[in-house]
């Protein structure tokens, strides 16, 4: 086989010519080439010199302290085959067109942390494309991707700030990821030519960005990131029936709906907060859901239908909404972590079915219109684990709560700060009568060095002497029956509930209030 | 209503402002306004995080009081 290089010499062949602009002490191009022994050659001028250079992978120093905006030629004698173009970090300036290109298959495109570069013509082929990454330049307007029919792999433009558009080719590749954030992404990004995307897709912080159609794909998706841009009216996933991993499009002020999938890809996060998401919330299709779950701060969202899954919660978010009348979380059997519904105010009920979860971080629900009995018994770990790792109960202000049914429990609760509002059982405020600590008789209420003795916030429910009486005289069975569980609480049961006394209701709440703040339980109790 | 700092002199039990009656192994100040319990604590310097808001907390250590942020703490 004879040699193929391309010489001053010799007329023949291609010419890819393109620019750089600004110094730089190492422009260090290359390009491969599948099968055969083909070679390219460079012609460089860096304003006082002109260097020509053969090889496929060339370092080239003369534009260490050259800032001007030079011609670079590369010749050849065909550039068919090629499987590798990487321009990357050398400044390149301008438009660089590829066109007359011929990609092998499984070829790669490495223009990326170019700033000047302001555009790429691609060039025309079915080959397969299995990494293009043109992030971190200054690519202006629309990218064309239309020439790549065997575009996939890896895909990475993040950082142009400049990019308002990408027209994506018809491809059935499979993306590994496929990277377009923190551009100035305009408009809806049509997505439906590219049957194979999954992964990694990350949109993320296109401002003008308002809507997405998302591909026909059974992919799995890793990441999905579409938060931070301008995403408005709703959003259709249905399409993506590998959807799972990490889906956040959170921060979309004018996204009203969200159409989810059938998938039973497993989710670890879902973060939809801070939208306009209005309405009903239907998880139903997303059996895998788990993880952290964040849907808060959507001002017109009245419900969520959650979905039948065994994934563990850590994290259950909805607070900040208008969720209205029950909330069913009984198809959630992993419920745990920290339960977050707080500021809810037509919210009059909570479901739940048996968890066996560790609810380390709080169940707060407070501000809202819980009615009548709020049956916690289902959840068997309500409350921390471990001295080191405590939970608490807030449901403060649910002004027709009546009654809390509380889980047989030996878990560990502990004031999240030392206020009434963040106490280990924060209940004030309410319509509370009777409600029966006992069966929290093997937990243990837990003192922090900065959040203080373990707080009991009762007061102004409205409660009758009789029940004060009555809760005072279970408090004292529990310090008795657990004296390590049941020592050092701070209890207040004052307000608009009755005093104790000696006698009402058939309990002498006067002596258990004396035991109690006695030794060796140290209670200290303000009430009426 | 009164303000009443329960504490061990060395630990804060409760600070509240309530006209009820407390019943604890402890020691009581009660006093009109908040700040002047604010100045008890300050006396005895004790180490008391006092919640200001959701992100600020007034720390009270060894006799003075600090504004951080919760996240530092």
């Amino acid at each position: 086989m004879s040699r193929q290089q391309f010489t001053s010499r010799n007329d023949k062949g291609q010419i890819l010519t393109f620019q750089k602009s600004g110094s730089t002490a190492s422009f260090d191009p290359s390009i491969a080439f599948i099968g055969g022994s083909r070679r390219v050659s460079w012609r460089l001028y860096n304003g006082a010199n002109t260097t020509q250079t053969a090889g496929n992978s060339i370092t080239y120093t003369g534009f260490t302290s050259d800032n001007g905006i030079r011609t670079i030629e590369m010749r050849g004698n065909s550039f068919k085959n090629i499987s590798l173009i990487n321009f990357n970090t050398d400044n390149l300036y301008g438009n660089l067109d590829l066109s007359q290109i011929e990609l092998s298959s499984g070829s790669t495109i490495l223009l990326f942390n170019n700033q000047n570069l302001t555009g790429i013509t691609n060039p025309n082929t079915n080959s397969t494309v299995s990494q293009y990454l043109a992030h971190t330049c200054n690519l202006i307007g629309n990218l064309d991707l239309t020439p790549l029919s065997g575009f996939g792999g890896g895909f990475q433009v993040y950082g142009n700030p400049l990019l308002t558009g990408i027209t994506n080719p018809s491809s059935s590749e499979i993306f590994n990821f496929y990277y377009a954030n923190n551009c100035n992404l305009t408009g809806n990004l049509d997505l439906t030519p590219l049957s194979g995307l999954g992964g990694i897709f990350q949109v993320q912080t296109n401002p003008y960005l308002t809507g997405i159609t998302n591909p026909s794909s059974t992919q799995n998706f890793t990441q999905y990131y579409a938060y931070s841009c301008n995403l408005t009216g709703s959003l259709d996933l249905t399409p993506l029936s590998g959807l799972g991993g990490d889906f956040r499009v959170n921060t979309n002020s004018g996204l009203t709906g969200i159409t989810n999938p059938s998938s039973s890809e497993i989710f670890n996060t879902y973060y939809a907060n801070n939208c306009n998401l209005t309405g009903n919330l239907d998880l139903t299709p997303l059996s895998g859901l788990g993880g952290d779950f964040r849907v808060q701060t959507n001002p017109l969202l009245t419900g969520i239908t959650n979905p039948s899954s065994s994934e563990i919660f850590n994290i259950y978010y909805a607070n900040n909404c208008n969720l209205t009348g029950n909330l069913d979380l009984t198809p959630l059997s992993g419920l745990g972590g920290q339960f977050i519904v707080n500021l809810n105010p037509n919210l009059t009920g909570i479901t739940h079915s048996l968890s066996n979860n560790n609810f380390t971080n709080g169940y707060l629900a407070y501000d809202c219109n819980l009615t009548g009995t709020l049956d916690l018994s289902p959840l068997t770990k309500l409350g921390g684990p471990t001295s080191g790792s405590t939970g608490n109960l807030v449901l403060y202000s649910n002004t027709s709560l009546t009654n809390i049914i509380f889980p047989t429990s030996t878990q560990f609760f502990r004031n999240s700060s030392n206020t009434s509002a963040n106490s280990s059982f924060s209940l004030y405020g309410c319509n509370l009568d009777y409600i029966d600590f006992t069966p929290l008789s093997g937990a243990t209420m837990v003192s922090g060095s900065s959040q203080g003795t373990s707080r009991i916030e009762l007061q102004n429910n409205g409660m009758s002497t009789t029940d004060v009486n009555h809760i005072l005289v279970d408090f004292s069975g529990n310090a008795t029956y657990n004296p390590t569980g049941w020592s050092n609480v701070n209890l207040n049961i004052s307000g608009t509930n009755g005093a104790p006394d000696s006698g009402s209701g058939g309990y002498n709440g006067i002596g258990a209030r004396n035991f109690l703040t006695g030794s060796p339980y140290n209670w200290t109790i303000t009430h009426t | 209503m009164i303000w009443r700092l329960i504490h061990t002199n060395t630990e804060v039990i409760d600070l509240l402002e309530t006209n009820g009656i407390t019943a604890t192994p402890h020691k009581i100040f009660e006093a009109i306004t908040q700040d002047e319990c604010f100045n008890k604590i300050d006396e005895l310097k004790i180490t008391y995080h006092y919640p200001l808001n959701e992100n600020g907390i007034l720390l009270f250590s060894g006799g003075t009081r600090t504004i951080i942020n919760k996240e530092k703490i």
